[in-house]
């Protein structure tokens, strides 16, 4: 799913409700969101996109939603502090490292298919069973906004006392989960790093894959999703309950319907701030165990 | 069943709309024809149009692929092709499924929904997609229609397998279904807007047609006043205005013809008047043509007895005519012997039984003569050598005279019914032309033969003669009343015709002549009895 195509759900989501809602008091949300670095995503599109929907939004439900984008979290941050933006939606990780979960209201998770927990998978034919067999293997990881790698950093660290540069023969840069199983499968690395949505729809797409791809080395559970959207505490609770109360109805609607098929996702949950705190433990540990190893570039 | 008189003329004649009906007909066939045509023209052109836009789109899709996925192809990163195939997949609906074939290798089959890697063995291309493009439109049972276009991938010129894809046909049979639709249309609306042209059509052809029907079954009825209003310069115009002038000389003639009816049955009743007038009299005028042939062949009969006894007085004379001078002879010979006083008494009796005996002799023929010609009118049956002997006998001095020879070879049993007379002087005429054309020609060994035999139940008669013959051109004409070949005042002429007339009315038999190869031949033919 495109980031720019969950920016506009983003919005839609924070601030289309209104489409489904009979004429209430106007509000007007000011949402910061951070993209991330995606080397799909086009800013200009995603601007055009959420111009287009901020219009319709206000001439049919009399709401106005602005949306400030951010080139960095750090950015988005000091706008949230001197009040300029009342929801923020980013990454789970992005949200994690600059947001405390106390200081955000609920809001929502994208939801796919099959979860977003983190799968580490080997072939079948892998000799691979342990993080302890991690070593001089070749890996393929999924990219997204650096929870992948933050968490492989994480297992590398715990299981070998080494950067994953360290461990793996190969890392792999792969654009999606489905490539990063395809390298596995095609037998060009030996492990594969993904969400279980990807593999899930991997499964699907190609029901083989799971016979030459199915052990499950290590699996991270995720909470709701891996992308989210939180209102601030500054935001009209009752407004904000009206807007929660028909999140999980969207599909349910033919015009929350049309635009979930057109992001293929499946459904959006309501979350609340501690669904970020998985991506908080894997982060401070992750902080942790990077300070107890040399700095990069040094031998251990 | 054959129609009959009575039926045709009691069928209702009225103007016919077949033909009205036909022109139409043929008017729409022409029409549905076209059409037809041109969409068996036009149809294969468009779909090989669209096939070759189909092919256009699959080079150009397997070139892309190819293009963007060549590396990955290279370095056998066949996860790369599994995901930009899925995403082409993805994003043009119109591909079913794309399927890469490594020379080296499983295939690997792409759908919009999944993708999976073959068998080798059963997902091998057949023999020579390596080599060649490929393409083609499948329509198997079981499955939907498919373009399947198959194309090797080369890089270098080394080929590194073959890329097949397959394209959904729906777009295809869509357009070939516009277009069947469009064709349809047209053809409707064409036919919609021409079927009133083309009735205005038929009947603008009809019209004078059925004009010129109608009077035609008038003037049939008797009406020659029907006349045809057609006024146009062209085929139609020259038919009416042929019928108006055929009409008006059918009036004409049938003027002509009444007026011939009333002279001819003015005739007729002239004539029939002049018939009856006739029939009254015709049977007494019969009777008076019949009297009056008697009449003439009695005379003719009278005639030629006449002739006959002409001949047999000239017979008679030859016969005569030896003992005369024998009893001249014995006259002399009494007047010298007296004289010189020598003649005796013996010599007196001797020549005086000789004179007798001439005298006796002399006599005999006439009373031949008289019983030959004593008429008997009466028919009765008789023996025909003692009828045909007799007039032998009645020539027999000519004959010797002129030293003919005659032989009879009569059977004596033969017997006819006739009057005897009658037969023995149609004999005697056979006899007598044969004499005379033996003297005529002037034959060395002159011969007559006689011969009557029965022959079944008829008896023949035949007289023979060497004498040459009749002429050809006079043998169909010797039956006729004086006609004769003889010169003037030797014949009369009639002789032949009355023995015909005895011969085939008296004795209901057969008279006929013809020639041997030295003479005549007649041949009488009898009922025998």
């Amino acid at each position: 799913m495109t980031r720019w195509l969950r920016a506009v759900v983003g919005c839609l989501l924070v601030g289309g409700w209104p489409l489904v809602l009979p004429a209430q008091p106007p509000e007007v949300v000011n949402m910061g969101f951070y993209p991330g670095v995606n080397r799909d995503m086009s800013v200009t599109g995603l601007r055009v996109a959420f111009n287009l929907w901020s219009q319709e939004l206000a001439s049919t439900f009399q709401t106005q939603v602005n949306v400030q984008f951010f080139e960095d979290m750090a950015a988005m941050r000091q706008a949230f502090d001197r009040g300029e933006i009342n929801a923020v939606s980013a990454s789970g990780l992005s949200l994690a490292r600059y947001f405390d979960p106390a200081e955000l209201a609920s809001g929502y998770a994208v939801a796919m298919p099959g979860g977003g927990n983190l799968v580490l998978l080997a072939g079948k034919s892998s000799t691979a069973k342990t993080l302890a067999d991690l070593k001089g293997l070749r890996i393929a990881v999924a990219h997204d906004e650096g929870m992948l790698d933050t968490y492989l950093e994480t297992l590398c660290m715990q299981a070998h006392r080494l950067r994953c540069a360290q461990v793996f023969a190969e890392m792999q840069d792969m654009p999606s989960s489905n490539q990063a199983l395809m390298r596995l499968y095609f037998g060009k690395a030996d492990l594969a790093l993904v969400y279980r949505y990807g593999y899930e729809l991997a499964r699907e797409l190609n029901p083989q894959i799971e016979a030459r791809v199915g052990r499950v080395v290590n699996e991270l559970p995720l909470e709701g999703g891996t992308f989210f959207s939180f209102f601030s505490k500054t935001v009209n609770p009752a407004y904000r309950d009206r807007m929660l109360a028909l999140v999980p109805k969207l599909h349910t609607y033919p015009r929350g319907r049309q635009l979930l098929d057109m992001l293929k996702m499946d459904h959006l949950e309501v979350v609340k701030p501690e669904a970020l705190r998985t991506f908080v433990q894997v982060d401070q540990r992750y902080r942790a165990l990077n300070a107890e190893l040399p700095p990069k570039g040094k031998a251990p | 069943m054959k129609p009959t008189v009575a039926m045709v003329a009691t069928r209702q004649v009225g103007p016919s709309t077949r033909m009205f009906f036909r022109v139409l007909g043929v008017f729409s066939s022409v029409l549905l024809g076209m059409s037809v045509l041109y969409a068996a023209l036009i149809i294969p052109l468009q779909k090989d149009s669209l096939l070759k836009i189909l092919y256009s789109q699959a080079t150009t899709v397997s070139r892309s692929i190819i293009q963007a996925c060549s590396d990955a192809m290279l370095t056998d990163d066949f996860g790369f092709v599994v995901e930009h195939n899925l995403q082409v997949l993805q994003n043009n609906k119109g591909i079913q499924s794309v399927t890469v074939y490594p020379k080296v290798g499983s295939a690997i089959h792409i759908e919009p929904d999944g993708w999976r890697m073959g068998d080798a063995a059963s997902e091998a291309l057949p023999p020579g997609r390596f080599e060649q493009e490929s393409h083609a439109l499948v329509d198997g049972p079981g499955e939907l229609p498919y373009y399947r276009f198959s194309a090797p991938v080369r890089f270098s010129g080394a080929v590194w397998g073959a890329l097949e894809i397959r394209f959904s046909t729906a777009e295809y049979d869509a357009n070939i279904a516009s277009m069947y639709r469009q064709l349809l249309l047209i053809s409707v609306l064409v036919t919609l807007v021409m079927m009133p042209v083309g009735f205005y059509l038929a009947r603008w052809m009809m019209a004078p047609i059925t004009t010129i029907s109608r009077a035609a079954n008038r003037v049939a009825k008797g009406d020659l006043t029907a006349q045809v209003a057609v006024d146009r310069q062209d085929e139609y115009g020259e038919l009416s205005h042929s019928f108006n002038q055929m009409v008006e000389a059918l009036q004409q003639s049938r003027e002509r013809l009444q007026e011939s009816n009333q002279t001819l049955e003015l005739k007729v009743q002239e004539r029939t008047r002049e018939l009856d007038e006739l029939n009254r009299t015709l049977d007494q005028r019969v009777h008076e043509e019949m009297a009056k042939r008697k009449e003439q062949e009695t005379l003719l009969i009278h005639q030629s007895r006449l002739a006959a006894m002409g001949e047999m007085i000239g017979a008679i004379a030859h016969q005569w005519r030896q003992p005369l001078n024998a009893l001249s002879l014995v006259m002399q010979n009494i007047r010298m012997q007296h004289a010189m006083g020598t003649l005796s008494d013996e010599s007196m009796a001797r020549m005086q039984v000789k004179a007798a005996t001439l005298v006796e002799r002399m006599s005999s023929t006439i009373d031949e003569f008289r019983n030959f010609f004593k008429p008997r009118n009466y028919a009765e049956p008789f023996k025909v050598a003692d009828a045909a002997r007799a007039s032998v006998d009645m020539l027999d001095g000519v004959f010797r005279n002129h030293n003919i020879t005659v032989t009879l070879a009569c059977d004596e049993s033969i017997t006819v019914h006739g009057v005897q007379g009658e037969f023995a002087q149609v004999v005697l005429n056979l006899l007598g032309n044969a004499k005379d054309a033996l003297l005529a020609t002037r034959q060395a060994q002159p011969r007559i033969e006689l011969m009557a035999q029965r022959v079944g139940d008829r008896v023949q008669l035949v007289v023979q003669d060497n004498g040459g013959g009749i002429q050809p051109d006079a043998i169909d004409k010797i039956y006729e009343p004086y006609f004769t070949t003889k010169e003037e005042g030797q014949g009369t002429g009639i002789g032949l015709y009355m023995s015909k007339i005895i011969v085939e009315n008296h004795m209901k038999g057969h008279l006929s002549a013809s020639n041997t190869a030295e003479g005549a031949r007649f041949t009488l033919d009898f009922p025998a009895i």
